[in-house]
């Protein structure tokens, strides 16, 4: 019922994938133990060198054949410059027209994306968004509308004056046999080099894609059930037993 | 208030919490009159569901009084006595309005975390770790019922809280096991697992019309009292069950079998003892004795329902067994929403009394040894109910031999 895809930026074939850290190990570690076969005898020192060999080698190259065949990574994930794109659909029990209406009234916005603070509209057109951000304070663009059918498709896009660029669209589908719509969420964000970091981390939190399952599986609870299901603010406890025999004070 | 705490691996506390309060339009508040410990609810404290921290409260077969409702709530008031599903649910997204209610798209706000498992999140439930939500439990005096239009059922005047209580879950768990097993005239069941799950699924398999039930289990209470409503039992410790099922089935095998036993399986023999060892280290997640069982003893073309709880991934299970018979699995967690109304109906026409099942009743505060004993299955222990306003120890826990009020109890559901 829900998909997503996260472009990947790396392949597994002789692309690094040891994080800079396990590449400074390997190299000592390797180096280490070549240098000290060299002082064992034969069948021991060509072990060594063996081992020592793979590891500096590995380290040297950042890429390593055994994670490559476990499909393991330990690299940091470079931080790409171009254009970051997240998907994700979700299925929503009520009418095209009905989760348009609500998406198009752009007020609505924050009642399920969390990041936001506000929505204002300037025109039929343009609106003026103001998000949190994860480093404190907030971040806030400018946002119009390209594309708007009426229960089918709504797009957007960022003014040139904003510090922040991205484009979005959702589309609203019948799903197959009553099961209600399908919501496909495509959302776009371009990044100057070397400022992704920031931007990401200003933008979304921690990874980019989950900010985006977030907000429409509340976006589904707000549609379906009239709330947000939430445990914050229940009790707990805080590790004070009680003493036996004591009564309760009710 | 107080509540049963979870603290790490066999480490259950009553601590004082605060009071739970109204979080969301549709939510409830009930002041809790009983509280049952569940054979699941051993796996949380033997240390094998992940996703628990310290501090959460534990429980989720207990049923109360309505305190306090949600602005959105209209259908229960201050005063009405209710059980309440262990299962969380909506009620209006397209699993809960296909009666799917354990599946619900919506309660579990630690869906998209729970999703990374299993790929798709079903509902939340209540103490049951934060992989499911993370609700707070009914193991305490009061607690937060979350869609309150849509789970809690009233209860009718007249009826005491025991013989209603496990409509919150075993028996409606042990109801649908058997219902899954579409079973026709003349059709053998057998029934791994004699706890409490397993008892009403016994006796809701002749309910369906079963011809003939078999049980199997190594406790002898639990055995007794399994042929106390008609069937006939299997002590896997002394004979080999498989032979046995042959046997009892003029070698067709069971048409259905219910593995009412789940990821803490126990056997004899060395493929189970190395998998307890390695379920105890934490090397394994699950241990599928009971189940393989199931899958090499039931007939060709048959049913294996599976209410007992598995919550990661089992080595060695037969599948090419399956396979070659054709077999049908039905499991999962159950709807009990579904039950609610047509199993009151059974208690009412006194069909069953689902007290029988009940052999120690303790006050909320001494939950920790109670705990303990049901981990250890000493003192016969079957079901414990608590009570979170007695004083510890205020009652003698009452075996059923003893209570006179039991002695008339246990309605036998004739096969």
């Amino acid at each position: 019922m829900q998909r997503t895809q996260l472009i990947r930026y790396r392949t597994f074939s002789r692309e690094v994938n040891l994080g800079k850290l396990e590449r400074a190990l390997s190299v000592t570690l390797g180096g280490l133990l070549m240098a000290l076969g060299t002082r064992q005898e034969r069948k021991t020192a060509l072990a060594m060198e063996a081992v020592g060999g793979y590891l500096a080698y590995r380290g040297a190259t950042g890429h390593c054949p055994l994670y490559a065949a476990l499909q393991l990574d330990t690299a940091e994930t470079p931080v790409p410059s171009g254009e970051v794109v997240l998907q994700r659909s979700v299925t929503i029990q009520a009418a095209p027209r009905e989760i348009y209406d609500f998406w198009r009234d752009l007020e609505n916005l924050p009642r399920f994306m969390e990041h936001l603070e506000s929505v204002l509209l300037i025109d039929e057109r343009r609106s003026r968004w103001v998000a949190r951000s994860p480093l404190g304070g907030t971040v806030q663009w400018t946002s119009e509308i390209l594309e708007d059918e009426p229960g089918h498709l709504i797009s957007w896009c960022t003014t040139e004056e904003s510090e922040v660029h991205h484009r979005g669209s959702v589309r609203f589908q019948e799903a197959p046999g009553g099961r209600g719509t399908e919501l496909r969420v495509v959302l776009s964000y371009r990044v100057p080099a070397g400022k992704l970091g920031t931007m990401a981390a200003l933008l979304t939190g921690e990874e980019p894609g989950q900010q985006l399952r977030t907000d429409l599986f509340r976006l589904k609870q707000i549609l379906e059930t009239g709330e947000v299901a939430t445990t914050e603010g229940q009790p707990a406890g805080a590790g004070r037993a009680v003493a036996a025999g004591r009564e309760s004070e009710r | 208030m107080k509540a049963l705490c979870w603290h790490g691996t066999r480490d259950v506390r009553v601590e004082d919490v605060p009071d739970p309060r109204i979080l969301n339009p549709r939510d409830a508040i009930l002041r809790i009159t009983s509280t049952a410990i569940c054979g699941s609810d051993l796996h949380l404290y033997h240390g094998h569901m992940p996703s628990m921290v310290r501090g959460d409260i534990l429980g989720h077969e207990f049923m109360g009084e309505v305190v306090e409702v949600g602005s959105a709530v209209t259908n229960l008031r201050p005063g009405d006595r209710v059980v309440v599903p262990f299962n969380i649910a909506c009620g209006n997204c397209r699993f809960c309005r296909q009666d799917l209610w354990s599946l619900c798209d919506n309660s579990n706000p630690n869906a998209l975390v729970n999703e990374k498992v299993v790929g798709h999140a079903g509902s939340g439930l209540f103490g049951y770790s934060h992989l499911h939500g993370g609700y707070a439990g009914g193991q305490a005096q009061f607690v937060r019922v979350p869609y309150a239009d849509v789970g809690p059922m009233k209860v009718p005047e007249g009826l005491p809280d025991e013989k209603v209580l496990f409509l919150t879950d075993i028996f409606p768990t042990g109801y649908m096991a058997a219902e899954n097993c579409d079973l026709r005239p003349g059709d053998v069941v057998a029934v791994w697992g004699c706890g409490p799950v397993g008892q009403f699924a016994i006796r809701s398999a002749f309910m369906l019309g079963a011809a003939k039930v078999i049980a199997l289990d190594r406790f002898q209470d639990r055995l007794d009292l399994a042929r106390r409503a008609g069937a006939e039992v299997l002590d896997y410790e002394q004979v080999e069950p498989l032979e046995c099922l042959s046997d009892l089935t003029g070698g067709r095998g069971p048409d259905a079998c219910i593995d009412a036993v789940g990821l803490e399986a126990h056997g004899t023999g060395l493929l189970p003892r190395y998998e307890e060892a390695k379920h105890r280290m934490f090397l394994a997640t699950d241990r599928p004795q009971a189940l393989r069982e199931a899958i090499l003893a039931c007939r060709k073309g048959g049913v294996v329902s599976i209410p007992g709880v598995y919550g990661g991934v089992l080595d060695r299970l037969p599948m090419g067994a399956a396979f070659a018979k054709g077999l049908t699995f039905r499991m999962g967690q159950t709807h009990v929403h579904r039950y609610l109304r047509p199993l009151l109906e059974r208690i009412q026409q006194g069909d069953i009394d689902p007290s029988f099942v009940i052999t120690h009743r303790d006050s909320l505060l001494d939950a920790p040894e109670a705990y303990q004993r049901f981990s250890l299955k000493q003192d016969d222990c079957i079901k414990t109910v608590l009570d979170p306003w007695a004083a510890p120890r205020d009652r003698v826990p009452v075996h059923q031999e003893e209570a006179p009020e039991l002695r008339h109890d246990s309605v036998q559901v004739q096969a």
